[in-house]
């Protein structure tokens, strides 16, 4: 008797072989799909797999941007002061007002991006794109040592950029349709089809516009002017400031930009020295690195921005994200014309 | 180490190679070291646990064997001791079974077998007594150690002495047992699971009575596809080792009377508890009186039985109530037919039929709560749905995947036949097929995998 007990052949693998060119086939038009305009148009903007929506959408638009206009020569990054700080637009005009070259801005701001993860995505950003200009808009906030944000440094994605390989992390990385996947594997759980499902409504370069009131500022008793107090500079986001600098090695401008606050919240802020211990590590860090950090809110005129341009002791509304951004367009084309900053390789019309 | 993960499968592999490399002689040996092996990466502790049930079921089968007048008491001895070990673990070990797995890996099951051993010695009706070795091996071979099939002894023994070769026929009914397995753990179980409104079965008054009937369904239905592939994928990978396991579910749902249900539900447990408590006490009962209309002969033995297969799934009153509840369904449906001539239920007009299983069905389903719940929620469950208002319509996420389920219970029902995917043409397995791997990894992606809920047990 045979002492063989595995008699089966390879004619077996005749179904699970047509199944392996039936799913390469589905998904190879899945992702013909995926990347056309009506998916755009008609699908939630695919996902990295991040928990923060604000940051899928923000993305999506770069990319579609992108596609469409070719890559933007400055690229603001930040936190939601950022994002409602400064308007691309009105910083390309005001740089070409000023003398500079046609330039197209983008804002990839996200709100609670902190510091680690504004490197983490401006290294991708860079590599990617090479864009003349990164513009970190940066807040103290930022560098608080436990900052409650989207924890973008953590995705399998950005770890895969970083060259940390895993399957999930390349595939977000080449294809669009596993994106979606991405964004609709969680339509089961009614609480995260509702976050999905909530409007971020930033405009097609990516800024987001907060109707000015006419009113000044209030709130400055808010818990946020609080958050600092007994907070140290996280060193996490100190070297990660580090990385974020290390792309001008390839030919990529790094700008650091304090974000201002209302005139009437820096004396109560600004002059303390809690906010004052931050700002000078960053600004220690910044100087080790021979970058520009540009100071705004001890030294812009206060009248530059009313306090009526802000929404609350953070957020600039459309009034004050006018006058920072046209302030920021003249300030870097003068910055090129003294040397300060490499004028943009590249005019684009 | 969970059943549906790469590790799982990478351990299984590695088993079946050397175990179609090594000679015919060595295989049941390496069964067994890869069976304990896989105990010990699952909880290492309790392996002396599983070798001492083996080792005192050993010595006192063959006590039994040996023959003299104090067989029965050896008998009854064996079956104390496994009884109470179990008895005694559970409540050591008390956890939750629809949050936590028992700790103590396959205990439920594996002392249900030796009791099944030391009655077969007992009863003769083994054709040849296994070594320690060979009895280890029935208790503890891995694809069913964790959550069964429940083996008998007689009929397991002789399978794992002749393990059958395997060819395409074997391996590819072994595939597709496999494949509807994961199917029914990923695509339905766990899905389904994450649509039912949270909380639903701890605070049933929050929701209408329409969610909490819809909720109840679902969980049937849950219930039936974690376990039902859970078996399939167990008796999937023992077919590749030539090692047939028993069909634990074959389409409950279309039962068309209790008996029937339990004839097609966690089966080998149930033919397990009606071999060795409901024959054994109705023939006691009929010795005593055997008249068929007695009182004790129609009631006693289904009543008992099914709440010995209540106190088997956990110790709490509502494992009784549920027990209790189909133990009167059984009964009753005995009164129901007494006196008449034994009726074919297949020859029976087709409304009949689908009437019967919805009865079935309902009332099934309605035992569940119970059988979920402690009893003062179950009671307050049962009275949100005959007494609470409506309220907002369930959710309609839950049909797709109760409708999955149907169909693949409706395949296999009609064609008698669990594997009758086999009967398709190529490219519709092949296209099924590339369905159901596409479902498992958007599936699996979206959630971590719930263990299945009979490790509970």
């Amino acid at each position: 008797m045979s002492e063989r007990s595995w008699h089966a052949t390879w004619a077996l693998a005749k179904v699970p072989a047509l199944a392996v060119l039936l799913i390469a086939v589905c998904c190879g038009a899945a992702e013909l799909a995926a990347r056309t305009d009506a998916a755009a148009r008609s699908l939630l903007a695919p996902s990295l797999g991040s928990a923060s929506r604000p940051f899928e959408i923000q993305l999506f638009r770069l990319e579609r941007s992108v596609e469409r206009h070719g890559p933007p020569d400055c690229v603001f990054l930040g936190s939601s002061l950022t994002l409602t700080g400064l308007d691309p637009e009105l910083v390309a005009r005001a740089f070409a007002a000023a003398g500079g070259d046609e330039i197209r801005c983008f804002n990839l701001s996200v709100p609670g991006l902190g510091a680690t993860d504004a490197a983490a995505l401006g290294r991708v950003v860079a590599e990617d794109l090479r864009p003349w200009l990164l513009v970190y808009g940066a807040t103290a906030l930022d560098f608080a040592g436990s900052t409650k944000g989207p924890r973008l440094a953590l995705l399998p994605w950005l770890r895969y950029r970083a060259g940390d390989f895993s399957v999930g992390g390349w595939l977000a990385d080449v294809s669009r349709a596993y994106r979606y996947h991405l964004a609709y594997r969680s339509w089961l759980d009614p609480e995260a089809r509702r976050l999905m499902a909530r409007p971020f409504p930033t405009g097609p370069d990516g800024y987001y516009a907060i109707p000015a009131s006419g009113k000044p500022v209030g709130g400055l008793q808010s818990p946020l002017l609080n958050r600092l107090v007994g907070r140290r500079v996280g060193e996490r986001h100190i070297e990660a400031l580090d990385r974020l600098f290390s792309v001008r090695g390839d030919g990529v401008e790094v700008l650091v930009l304090e974000m201002p606050g209302p005139v009437a919240f820096s004396s109560r802020f600004v002059e303390t020295g809690v906010y004052g211990r931050f700002i000078e590590r960053i600004g220690e860090t910044i100087a080790r690195r021979d970058a520009p950090f540009w100071r705004t809110w001890r030294e812009l005129p206060g009248e530059l921005i009313p306090d009526t341009g802000f929404r609350d002791p953070f957020h600039m509304n459309k009034e004050g994200a006018a006058l920072l951004s046209e302030w920021l367009g003249t300030a870097l084309a003068q910055a090129t014309r003294r040397g300060e900053l490499r004028p943009p390789p590249t005019a684009k019309q | 180490m969970a059943i549906v993960s790469p590790a799982f499968a990478l351990f299984v592999a590695a088993a079946l190679v050397v175990h179609h490399v090594l000679p015919k002689r060595a295989r049941p040996l390496w069964l067994l070291v890869a069976s304990y092996a896989f105990h010990a990466l699952l909880a290492w502790r309790f392996v002396p646990l599983l070798a001492g049930v083996t080792v005192v079921t050993f010595a006192i089968g063959e006590r039994i064997a040996r023959g003299g007048t104090r067989r029965a008491s050896w008998l009854w001895t064996g079956i104390a001791l496994n009884l109470a070990t179990l008895a005694a673990f559970r409540l050591l070990y008390r956890t939750e079974p629809f949050v936590a797995p028992f700790v103590v890996v396959g205990l439920s099951f594996y002392a249900l077998q030796a009791v099944s051993y030391l009655i077969d010695v007992f009863n003769g009706t083994l054709r040849r007594r296994p070594s320690l070795a060979g009895l280890a091996l029935y208790l503890g071979y891995f694809p069913k150690l964790v959550a069964g099939p429940i083996e008998r002894a007689r009929e397991f023994l002789p399978r794992l002495a002749a393990p059958a070769v395997v060819d395409d026929a074997v391996a590819g009914r072994a595939a597709t047992l496999i494949a509807i397995g994961v199917s029914r753990k990923i695509v339905i179980a766990d899905p389904l699971l994450a649509t039912l409104p949270a909380g639903v079965f701890t605070a049933p008054g929050e929701h209408g009575a329409l969610v909490l009937a819809a909720s109840l369904v679902g969980y049937a239905f849950v219930l039936y596809n974690d376990f039902a592939g859970y078996t399939s994928i167990v008796r999937g990978v023992s077919s590749l080792f030539g090692i047939e396991l028993s069909q634990n579910f074959a389409q409950p749902f279309f039962a068309r009377s209790f008996t029937e249900f339990w004839n097609r539900w966690h089966v080998s447990l149930s033919h397990w508890v009606r071999d060795y408590v409901y024959l054994p006490l109705s023939r006691a009962l009929l010795r005593r009186d055997p008249r068929m209309r007695n009182v004790a002969n129609l009631v006693l033995p289904p009543l008992l039985a099914m709440l010995a297969s209540a106190v088997w799934h956990g110790i709490g009153l509502h494992m009784l109530l549920w027990g209790a509840l189909h133990g009167a369904y059984l009964v009753g449906e005995r009164l129901i037919v007494l006196g008449r001539p034994v009726a074919v239920r297949r020859r029976d007009p087709r409304w009949r039929q689908v009437a019967s299983a919805g009865v079935v069905f309902t009332l099934g389903t309605w035992a569940f709560a119970a059988f979920r719940m402690e009893i003062d929620v179950a009671l307050a469950y049962w009275a949100g749905i005959l007494a609470g208002s409506a309220g907002a319509w369930p959710d309609p996420r839950l049909l797709p995947f109760l409708a999955a389920s149907l169909w693949i219970d409706w395949i296999q029902y009609r064609h008698d036949d669990e594997v009758a995917f086999l009967r398709w043409p190529a490219l519709a397995r092949a296209a099924l097929l590339a369905l159901a791997v596409v479902l498992w990894v958007v599936m699996s992606d979206r959630h971590d995998t719930v263990p299945f809920i009979y490790r509970g047990f």
